[in-house]
């Protein structure tokens, strides 16, 4: 039973998604301020956290900032605030996914899926691929880096992978959008845009001259030089 | 006073001076009978009214030329300048030292009479000019003073325009939170069960906070548009993915419509913003989609018609746009007639107003043209081509 921990200040939002999760058979625990959403991220271990921005005391940015180095559960951030450069701050702060309100409990439960599919250990074929000194292992969910390990989050690990899967073709950005985040995404491109910046910065040795997560015009993206890349 | 009156004004004075004595003595000869000698007085009379009028030299001249006039005409032997009788020389040099006292005298008031009217010119011209910079100054004063009054206006328009932003703002937030809580409480399958005509209800419920939440979102697009304070993303798309994932969106609204794109158009890219061209290409598409008749498609056709620009087309087969009506429909909350009110069929009544602000936004244009012979609407609107090879 995967833990949640719900982050909301309005007490009647609050009780209406605790008794949905609830129904759908998830432990959850809730929190009606930032400063007791703060404690309970420090006390228990959560999968998942739906985050609110506007929180009294401590407001939903700066405890997205403080999961950071971590080890992190997905978060999404679900906020009144809808605007495009909200969503992209809190991607950017390490959030896997943002909902806007109001959201339908389908499409909550839908995204709380999708992020704890990301974190599961996968099933795929025993796939090791290498891309000059960055090695992605597909079945232990590894990441190497000149023989050390890289920590992905398991949203940015499922984009990896993703293009892992079919390294040196590009893959256009809904179909990436859609295999990451799910058929409701595959128009959000600031998410692919701002995960992307995440990868090349854990990756790559030159972030703005990329190598290994590649922009292929406006195409898409492609893993290293074109279909060039070994696997074993 | 001008050169050529000043000259005249000189040569009357030599004049008066010359001929007032010679004038004179005419008079006396004439007239004056044995007592001429008792009328030099006029003599002296004369040189200080040529003082006062004419300054000290012609005064001067004017006193020796009498004295000269006196000794020739009245004095024994008349008709002659010598003097026989002494007391006559004495009489004479008293007459001269008095003519020129008098004209001495009499030219220095005028020396003082000139200097106070020139200083009472003075006194005139400055009072003039204090008169003309006092109102300069209430005139610049004015001035400052409209200024500051517009400046303050401005200030209180720019104030009132962000209070209204902001108050839009909140007010939105506050909205989204109880509409959130509405929405995953109708859409929340996983309850308890319920007949299907609550089923149906939670339906409408769940319907209507969505378009409550996009009435919402779109006023909040209004306002940003109508600010200008949109920002757009930039960056080269392929037009056909716009339309594809459009077209995509639509199919949860409408599954049965058909979206007529022509695959050869693929290769063109434009220089937009993903999320504001899918937005406009959504609203096109929702209008058609709720003006058409169903079985019908809709057509999306791009050509090349301006240097730099691509120009997207969207038809349907609806009843078309009324020539009079072409400008009024991108107002806001604009319906054609109110029985057809957007409302009945799920607009919010902004649709094309931030269509038309999204396209202008994109240094674009949007209107309705022309449909031809058959029935339908089309929209015709213009993106920048994205630079380079595409």
């Amino acid at each position: 039973m995967s833990r949640i921990l719900i982050v909301e200040d309005d007490p009647a939002l609050r009780g209406s998604i605790r008794s949905i999760l609830e129904r759908n058979s998830y432990d959850v625990r809730t929190a009606g301020d930032g400063a007791s959403g703060a404690r309970e991220l420090q006390d228990g271990a959560f999968e998942v956290v739906l985050l609110d921005i506007g929180l009294p005391f401590i407001d939903g940015w700066r405890i997205l900032g403080g999961l950071k180095g971590k080890r992190i559960p997905s978060v999404i951030v679900i906020s009144a605030r809808g605007e495009e450069r909200d969503k992209v701050r809190a991607l950017d702060l390490g959030a896997d996914d943002y909902l806007a309100k109001p959201f339908g409990a389908d499409e909550l439960l839908a995204r709380i899926r999708a992020v704890l599919r990301r974190a599961q250990p996968s099933s795929g074929p025993a796939v090791v691929v290498r891309i000059g000194d960055v090695v992605v292992d597909l079945a232990n969910r590894s990441v190497m880096r000149d023989g050390a390990e890289v920590r992905l989050s398991p949203t940015e690990y499922g984009l990896l992978a993703a293009l892992a899967r079919h390294a040196g073709q590009v893959i256009d950005h809904r179909t990436l959008l859609r295999e990451v985040w799910g058929p409701s995404h595959a128009d959000e491109r600031n998410y692919l845009r701002t995960f992307v910046q995440r990868l090349r910065s854990k990756l790559e040795a030159d972030p703005k001259n990329p190598v290994i997560v590649v922009t292929a015009g406006s195409r898409g993206y492609r893993l290293g030089p074109p279909a060039a890349a070994s696997a074993s | 006073m001008s050169s050529p009156n000043r000259r005249l004004e000189q040569w009357t004075t030599w004049a008066v001076a010359l001929l007032g004595p010679a004038l004179v003595t005419a008079a006396l000869e004439r007239f004056g009978g044995s007592i001429q000698r008792d009328y030099v007085f006029f003599y002296l009379g004369l040189v200080a009214a040529v003082a006062v009028v004419r300054g000290l030299w012609p005064a001067l001249l004017c006193a020796g030329l009498s004295f000269v006039m006196v000794d020739y005409f009245f004095v024994p032997p008349v008709g002659t300048l010598t003097i026989a009788d002494e007391q006559d020389i004495v009489n004479l040099l008293a007459f001269l030292v008095t003519a020129v006292v008098v004209g001495l005298l009499a030219s220095r008031g005028r020396r003082h009479l000139m200097a106070a009217e020139a200083l009472a010119q003075q006194l005139r011209d400055a009072n003039t000019e204090m008169v003309r910079l006092n109102k300069e100054q209430a005139e610049a004063a004015t001035a400052a003073l409209r200024l500051a009054r517009s400046e303050q206006q401005i200030r209180t328009l720019q104030e009132s325009d962000r209070l209204r932003r902001e108050l839009l703002a909140n007010v939105s937030h506050e909205l989204r939170t109880p509409l959130g809580t509405i929405l995953t409480e109708s859409t929340d399958a996983s309850g308890p069960p319920v007949g299907a005509e609550a089923e149906a209800r939670l339906q409408t419920i769940a319907g209507e906070a969505r378009r409550l939440n996009a009435l919402v979102d779109d006023m909040l697009d209004m306002t940003v548009i109508e600010g200008g304070a949109l920002d757009l993303d930039l960056e080269p798309l392929v037009l056909g993915d716009a339309v594809r994932a459009a077209t995509d969106r639509l199919r949860h609204a409408s599954p049965d419509r058909e979206v007529d794109w022509d695959p050869t158009a693929d290769g063109i890219e434009v220089l937009a913003d993903w999320k504001r061209v899918g937005q406009i290409f959504d609203n096109l598409l929702a209008n058609a989609d709720r003006f058409a008749p169903s079985g019908t498609p809709i057509t999306v056709r791009v050509t090349s018609e301006e240097p730099g620009l691509v120009t997207v087309r969207v038809s349907d087969r609806g009843p078309g746009v009324p020539t009079d009506l072409r400008e009024k429909i991108f107002e806001r909350f604009f319906h054609a007639d109110a029985a057809d009110a957007a409302a009945q069929s799920g607009g919010t009544g902004l649709g094309l107003p931030i269509v038309k602000g999204l396209v202008e936004a994109h240094a674009g244009t949007v209107s309705v043209e022309e449909h031809g012979a058959e029935p339908g609407a089309t929209f015709r609107f213009t993106l920048p081509e994205a630079p380079g090879p595409g």
